[in-house]
C-alpha cells in the first residue's frame, strides 16, 4: 500500500483524502467509546486500500451538489458480530441474526457518517444527503472494491474486544 | 405514560429504549412503528402521550410525521432522535413544533437533558 494523496476530495475542496478518513475514524471512536463502552484506537496511517479479504461491512452514499463518495466499515465476521452485540447490549454468545447484524452495523455507520456530516461546513452541510446504509457480505465485499474506484483506508482496533475494522472512503468522482 | 418510538432501525428502538431507562425514566410503557406513515396508522390506537422519532425513514420521515400530525390538530409532544443533527436541522425542527432534536450519538445524560420537564 502507499500513502494517500493530499489531493482533494471531489466535492470538498478543503478536505484531503486523508483527512476525511481520518475523520471518520474519529467518528466511529466517538460512538464506539459513547455507546458501546468500547475503547477504538487507530492502527497506522490512512492508505490507499487494495485489500480483498473482507468478509462483512456496510456501506453509505453520500451525495452532494459538487459531487457524492462513499464510506464504509468492514472486519471480520467475527468482529462486526463483536461490535454489533456491544452496541445492541447482548451478551457474548447471545445468537445474532444476519438482520440484526446488517441492522445494527448500519445503525453504527449512519451515526459515523452524521457525525462527519456535521464536521463539514455548515453552509455544505445542508447540500449532503445521506443514503442508506447497505450490507455487504462475501463476493460482495470483493465487488464494492473492485470497481476501479480509488479506496483509502485506516484500521482501527479495540483491544478490550480483539476488534478490528477497517475503514473505506471511497471516491467517486463526479463527470 | 406512553412514549412511541418511531425509527425503521430495531437496533435504535431497542437502543432508545435502553438509553430512556438508563437515564432514570422507568415504569413508561414503549410502543413502536417502523416509519412516520406506520406511526401516523397507529396513532389513535397506541394513543401515545410522547413520540420520539428518527428523521430519516424510507416511506415518511419524521419531519413529514410531524407536519402531519400537527396539520390534522394532533399534539402530542415530538422529539427527533437523529443522525444528522445539523444546526439547520435543528431549526427546522424547533420551527415544525418538535420540543428537541438529539443527536446520534447521544449518552443518557443528553437524553435526561432533553426529556426533562417533558416525561415524568
Amino acid at each position: 500500500m502507499s500513502a494517500a494523496q493530499p489531493s482533494p476530495v471531489s466535492g470538498h475542496q478543503e478536505l484531503t483524502p486523508d483527512q476525511l478518513v481520518n475523520a471518520t475514524s474519529d467518528a466511529l471512536t466517538e460512538i464506539a467509546k459513547m455507546m458501546l463502552g468500547i475503547n477504538l484506537e487507530k492502527r497506522g496511517p490512512v492508505e490507499e486500500f487494495h485489500n480483498q479479504d473482507l468478509e462483512c461491512g456496510v456501506c453509505i452514499g453520500m451525495t452532494s451538489t459538487k459531487g457524492s463518495w462513499n464510506v464504509a466499515l468492514f472486519g471480520s465476521e467475527k468482529g462486526n458480530q463483536a461490535i454489533s452485540r456491544a452496541f445492541l447490549g447482548m451478551a457474548d454468545d447471545a445468537p445474532l441474526p444476519k438482520e440484526e447484524l446488517a441492522d445494527a452495523l448500519g445503525e453504527i455507520l449512519n451515526m459515523v457518517a452524521g457525525v462527519l456530516k456535521r464536521k463539514v461546513p455548515a453552509e455544505e452541510a445542508k447540500h449532503i444527503q445521506l443514503g442508506l446504509p447497505m450490507y455487504l457480505s462475501g463476493t460482495d465485499c470483493f465487488k464494492y472494491l473492485s470497481k476501479g474506484l480509488r479506496a483509502y483506508g485506516q484500521t482501527i482496533a479495540g483491544s478490550e474486544l480483539d476488534i478490528e475494522v477497517i475503514l473505506v472512503w471511497k471516491e467517486e468522482h463526479s463527470t | 405514560m406512553k412514549i412511541l418510538i418511531v425509527d425503521d432501525s430495531l437496533a435504535m428502538r431497542k437502543i432508545v429504549q435502553r438509553t430512556m431507562r438508563q437515564a432514570g425514566f422507568i415504569n413508561h410503557d414503549f410502543c413502536e412503528a417502523i416509519n412516520g406513515r406506520a406511526a401516523l396508522e397507529s396513532i389513535e390506537s397506541s394513543a401515545p402521550d410522547f413520540i420520539l422519532a428518527d428523521w430519516n425513514m424510507p416511506e415518511m420521515s419524521g419531519m413529514e410525521l410531524l407536519k402531519a400530525l400537527r396539520s390534522k390538530g394532533i399534539n402530542i409532544p415530538f422529539g427527533f432522535i437523529t443522525s444528522e443533527g445539523t444546526d439547520e436541522m435543528k431549526q427546522r425542527a424547533l420551527d415544525a413544533g418538535a420540543s428537541f432534536l438529539i443527536s446520534k450519538p447521544f449518552t443518557a445524560e443528553v437524553m435526561a437533558e432533553a426529556l426533562k420537564g417533558q416525561i415524568r
